[in-house]
């Protein structure tokens, strides 16, 4: 394709924006944030007797549950920090490898042994480590997919926009004969293949520090991401002009913001929200429906909009 | 035969009129140059008749056809060359041409067109790494990778160097050699004198004279200037006869003779008030 060798195989600026600063950013943040983990309010699944309630709320998020299966469930799945269930007298502590599954054993193991003393102290009480530590590069690699598609598939798609009618390109292609394949088809296939190698090699990096990553969430985040921020990208672009690129930077740091990867408070009304919640494997249909909606229609303004022009 | 006829074209940008009633044609194997000052309405003319821009009023027809419905098989009749000269930057130049030869459904060599237009040696080039001559010499190349019959070259010289420029030139006639009719818009009136058949100066996106250099200059009444100097006094004729002129001054024992002959940048000024690179 030649819009893809001109824009992206043979510009050096594209190959950097699309290999080395997503990638660049994503080990930057694994290794400054190492020793940051993902959850900084401890929660505890909860199976015990009311009268423990009162305390453990003073000290924790707690997640009321029903059996010791479903706290072993959560702690394992990493919803929640350390399940604590009582039976018979005996207490079972379940934590993980993680800094504040840690923290919150020690502070469980604190509240229970000071629990009815002196009259009735719990005399039985068992920790039992489960679950996988959840680290940098595991919360970091939807922060990178984000990047990747917003910078390359969002900021590139307004960029050449800007670009190719900047040079005149748009107008020469507009006047040759009709070729096989359409320039906005092409324009569009260009960017998803970039956006492909760009989130190909992140992927490729994750594996190789070994980050807990869901390949199935990541390709369907990769395929939400295309739809809805390429058309976008290219709607603005027509829609905007000269402006174009001042509403790319603008856009893309808001999107960016919004998108929650960086930041625990995500704001929920976001195409790119949406975008990390299928790569944290919350899928949510109507929404990734509506957001890839909303794309293509301002797609389909925007090219109104260059027509009527002309 | 007619391969471009326009009738009463206009076009408005908001209240502004940029092309306005303007009417002409354009016969077959003819260089028809359209010239006049920036602003003028040349660009929005020549874009009308490219199908790259819609009009408000008129009737056009080129190569038999509406260009705002023109056809494939019309578009691959046509070639343009851009003023930006529209390129792929990161392309090379035989990828460049590979590419309009596709495109056009061309079978040409291109290592021929390369080295009659001086570019062999830059054949892995990428265009951005090329000079604007080469990049003008590319531009017009494209041209030559199929066989149009109407080819558009919007301000094909401009930023050029007088030596670059006679090689655009060269190119050009060599075109309209092979029987091709070239729309061509210009603020170079010494290039619209030396190439054009048809010369149509507009200003204010009206026609103000059209016809060969040699008629419009004629009509306008201006004269030549003849400046001469006798027993070492100055004496300025203007003369419609400047050699019968210049004959009777060294006869009578004229020096240092100075011919001023019009040309089109006297006429514009004469016909608008302004110069033309206003």
């Amino acid at each position: 394709m030649i819009v893809f060798k001109d824009v992206f195989l043979r510009d050096r600026a594209a190959l950097f924006w699309i290999i080395i600063f997503p990638s660049l950013m994503y080990l930057t943040f694994s290794s400054v944030f190492s020793g940051f983990e993902k959850r900084v309010e401890i929660k505890v699944a909860f199976d015990m007797p009311k009268v423990f309630l009162s305390v453990f709320e003073k000290n924790f998020k707690v997640i009321e549950v029903k059996g010791e299966k479903k706290i072993r469930e959560l702690v394992l799945s990493g919803k929640a920090d350390c399940g604590v269930y009582y039976e018979g007298g005996k207490v079972k502590v379940y934590y993980g490898p993680w800094v504040e599954s840690k923290m919150g054993k020690e502070i469980i193991g604190s509240i229970l042994e000071n629990f009815g003393r002196p009259e009735k102290p719990i005399k039985d009480i068992r920790f039992i480590e489960k679950g996988k530590k959840q680290s940098a590069k595991d919360f970091y690699f939807p922060s990178g997919i984000v990047m990747a598609i917003l910078g390359v598939g969002f900021f590139g798609g307004i960029n050449v926009e800007e670009y190719f009618r900047r040079k005149g390109i748009k107008k020469m292609l507009r006047s040759l004969p009709p070729s096989n394949m359409p320039l906005d088809l092409q324009m569009f296939l260009s960017h998803a293949l970039a956006c492909l190698i760009s989130t190909g090699v992140l992927i490729a990096i994750a594996i190789a520090i070994k980050a807990e990553i869901n390949l199935i969430h990541a390709a369907f985040g990769i395929l939400y991401g295309i739809m809805a921020f390429i058309p976008l990208g290219m709607g603005l672009g027509r829609i905007f002009k000269k402006a174009s690129v001042l509403v790319a930077n603008l856009f893309y740091f808001i999107l960016l913001f919004l998108s929650g990867a960086f930041f625990e408070g995500r704001i929920s009304v976001s195409p790119s929200t949406t975008l990390v919640s299928i790569l944290r494997g919350e899928f949510k249909m109507l929404e990734t429906v509506l957001w890839i909606a909303v794309s293509v229609s301002i797609y389909v303004i925007g090219r109104w909009m260059d027509e009527r022009n002309i | 035969m007619s391969v471009i006829m326009v009738k009463n074209l206009e076009k408005r940008y908001g209240k502004m009129k940029a092309v306005d009633k303007i009417s002409f044609t354009v016969k077959e194997g003819q260089i028809f140059s359209l010239l006049g000052p920036n602003g003028a309405g040349k660009t929005t003319t020549v874009e009308i008749l490219e199908g790259l821009r819609k009009r408000d009023g008129g009737d056009v027809e080129v190569l038999g056809e509406d260009p705002e419905r023109f056809s494939a098989e019309t578009k691959r009749n046509m070639a343009i060359v851009f003023q930006e000269t529209a390129l792929f930057e990161n392309l090379t130049v035989l990828e460049t041409l590979k590419f309009f030869r596709r495109t056009y459904g061309g079978n040409v060599n291109l290592y021929e067109i390369l080295e009659e237009l001086g570019l062999l040696e830059k054949k892995r080039t990428l265009v951005r790494h090329l000079s604007g001559g080469q990049r003008r010499r590319l531009a017009l190349a494209t041209i030559l990778t199929h066989d149009p019959k109407l080819v558009f070259l919007d301000e094909p010289t401009t930023g050029l160097d007088p030596a670059a420029r006679r090689k655009i030139w060269e190119i050009i006639l060599r075109l309209k050699s092979e029987g091709k009719t070239i729309f061509l818009t210009t603020h170079y009136m010494e290039e619209a004198q030396f190439l054009s058949d048809v010369v149509c100066i507009m200003d204010r996106g009206r026609i103000v004279e059209m016809g060969s250099p040699e008629e419009i200059i004629k009509r306008s009444g201006l004269k030549s200037v003849v400046k001469a100097k006798i027993d070492g006094k100055e004496i300025t004729l203007e003369t419609d006869e400047p050699e019968k002129s210049v004959k009777e001054l060294i006869e009578r024992g004229a020096e240092e003779i100075n011919i001023r002959k019009p040309n089109l940048e006297d006429v514009f000024l004469h016909l608008t008030g302004r110069e033309l690179r206003d």
